[in-house]
């Protein structure tokens, strides 16, 4: 029966994935038909002067920007678990612990500086010094926090913290306009302008941090009854927290640094594939990966179909993430 | 099996010299095999357990298990040696009874092994030694305190350990559930393993244990470690907790059904 389930949510997941990769695919200006993006895809060469302008429309924007979607979407939920998990806290993510804020103001910081000039690599590696700073923040400041409100408010005060000196470095900036846009571009999230190159940097951290996360979900399972009990069945916990630390921050980092932030995706997704799959590690971070991206990639459908510059990612996670958020503190009040 | 504790000493606060609980404390458990821990509240039983499991440093001195220091040993080898079930476990998601059984299973730590590996008999198994097969399917949320401290001591059990730590599971249980775990306790050292327990109960710590381990103790030490016959008797509980002890003809014994 098991294996029926399993085999029934496998073909759910291709069944919706293939359909809403095409959609993507077919959304945005130039609308191209089902039918050419399977022509451009699989069959001809740009021969004809429209068939070339939907083939470097296809091929240099539209699969790049999907496939870093998906990433993105994959990304963030892991990174949604993994906080959840070693915080043992399911109110907690990337975005509400502030681990994006501080990505997100390194990244503005190295651009307010100009740095972003002498190499494409930095902007991504002082996002990832931005997250894993506050990451380190956090767990310093953990022992001395108990409870989960506390946590939470920590983050809310972190998150506050950086994003006044993001708006700061945005004031003070605002007659550099290229400089301008691109920091209200980070604090809402944006796909506009994502190729190849930002895939190339993408895709390594990220497939690696999943190797990471799966490696530890068992060990991660033994914090569902504490650190004791984790450190007396074997868990070396120093250790895995510093795993933790390393996925958090590299998911987050380079995810921020390609498409600025985009909030509530951390903690929505692995609160719904929870419900589907309980709370073992593997399944809940497998799981996620897939329904992320999946989620995500309709979110952007959504930006592309309409005004694109109005409705930012970040708006759209927002707008459902924080009633989403809201509605989980007031189930978690009640079971308590 | 030896299990010996070493020039152990513990204060309140380990960073500043102050508040000693214990110290010097040197006691060879390697012929006991059920030992009860009293003392008065902060008298420093949770610490002492936590020291014994490995969790905490103590100020001075070493457990030694097998003529092995407990540092020594790999964190797998230590969770093989001793398992240990805290005061309260917190748990933060609506687990079924089996998935929590399942995750006292020692494990291979860093492995891409699938959670599937460890057997439904085994699970079952360890639920059946504490009465709770039927609950295998339950939300753990569900489960009454009693129930719930039942199926934290079989996954204790999954382990298979030697030597068992279990801090006061028994305070907030009715005098049934008591006495189901009580009973359990006695099996596992009918067994050959080492038992060690925190208790307020002085009538349960007499009438189970065969040695005791006084904390809080009038003396230089603080600590009295003797056959509990020599240990919970009026003269030294009075001194240790403070109150006046009187011995009645009349005092009930309580039995479980068979």
């Amino acid at each position: 029966m098991k294996n029926k389930k399993n085999i029934f949510i496998y073909v759910l997941y291709s069944t919706i994935f293939i359909s809403i990769f095409f959609v993507s695919l077919m959304t945005g200006p130039g609308n191209i038909s089902l039918s050419k993006v399977f022509s451009l895809l699989f069959f001809i060469s740009p021969s004809f002067q429209e068939d070339s302008i939907h083939y470097t429309l296809l091929h240099q924007l539209r699969i790049p920007r999907t496939i870093m979607v998906l990433l993105s979407g994959a990304a963030l939920s892991v990174a949604g678990v993994i906080t959840q998990a070693i915080f043992r806290n399911s109110l907690s993510s990337p975005g509400i612990l502030g681990i994006s804020s501080g990505a997100a103001l390194f990244s503005v910081l190295s651009m307010y500086f100009g740095l972003e000039v002498y190499s494409f690599y930095i902007v991504p590696l002082a996002s990832f010094s931005g997250s894993f700073l506050v990451f380190f923040i956090l767990i310093m400041l953990s022992d001395k926090l108990s409870g989960m409100s506390s946590l939470l408010l920590t983050g809310l005060a972190l998150s506050a913290f950086f994003n006044s000196i993001t708006t700061l470095l945005l004031n003070t900036g605002l007659e550099r306009l290229d400089f301008a846009a691109k920091v209200l571009r980070w604090m809402m999230g944006s796909f506009e302008g994502l190729g190849w190159l930002h895939i190339y940097w993408t895709i390594i951290p990220v497939i690696i941090s999943f190797f990471l996360a799966i490696w530890i979900a068992r060990d991660l399972d033994t914090l569902h009854l504490g650190i004791d009990t984790a450190i007396t069945l074997g868990v070396n916990y120093r250790m895995l927290v510093i795993i933790g630390i390393i996925i958090i921050s590299l998911l987050v980092g380079i995810i921020t640094a390609m498409v600025g932030i985009i909030g509530f995706v951390g903690l929505i997704i692995p609160h719904m594939v929870r419900m589907v799959t309980g709370a073992g590690h593997k399944r809940l971070i497998l799981h996620s990966i897939v329904v992320g991206a999946i989620f995500l990639l309709l979110v952007d459908i959504v930006v592309r179909k309409f005004d694109s510059i109005a409705l930012a990612p970040g708006v759209i996670t927002g707008l459902f993430g924080a009633p989403f958020f809201l509605w989980l503190i007031i189930k978690t009040r009640y079971s308590e | 099996m030896t299990f010996t504790l070493e020039n152990i000493s513990m204060n309140y606060s380990p960073v500043r010299e102050e508040g000693v609980l214990f110290k010097n404390m040197k006691i060879d458990f390697s012929t006991s095999s059920i030992v009860t821990l009293v003392g008065p509240n902060g008298s420093g039983k949770s610490s002492l357990l936590k020291i014994m499991a490995g969790l905490i440093k103590p100020l001075t001195g070493n457990i030694v298990i097998n003529g092995k220091n407990i540092p020594d040993y790999s964190h797998k080898e230590r969770a093989e040696l001793i398992a240990y079930l805290p005061q309260t476990t917190p748990l933060y998601y609506n687990l079924t009874v089996k998935e929590l059984v399942q995750l006292g299973k020692s494990r291979k730590i860093f492995t891409f092994d699938s959670d599937s590996r460890i057997s439904d008999e085994l699970v079952m198994h360890s639920l059946e030694r504490v009465n709770m097969q039927l609950f295998a399917n339950r939300k753990i949320f569900s489960l009454s305190g009693g129930e719930l401290q039942r199926v934290l001591i079989a996954r204790v059990l999954m382990g298979n350990a030697q030597i068992v730590l279990l801090d006061e599971i028994t305070t907030s249980l009715d005098i049934e559930h008591v006495l189901q775990i009580m009973d359990i306790i006695k099996e596992l050292a009918s067994e050959g393993k080492l038992v060690i327990f925190s208790m307020h109960d002085f009538h349960f710590a007499s009438e189970y244990s065969e040695f005791t381990l006084l904390l809080g103790y009038h003396n230089e030490n603080k600590y009295f470690y003797d056959k509990s016959t020599q240990v919970l008797i009026p003269s030294i509980l009075e001194k240790t907790f403070n109150v006046k002890i009187e011995l009645t003809k009349e005092s009930y014994r309580f039995r479980r059904h068979n």
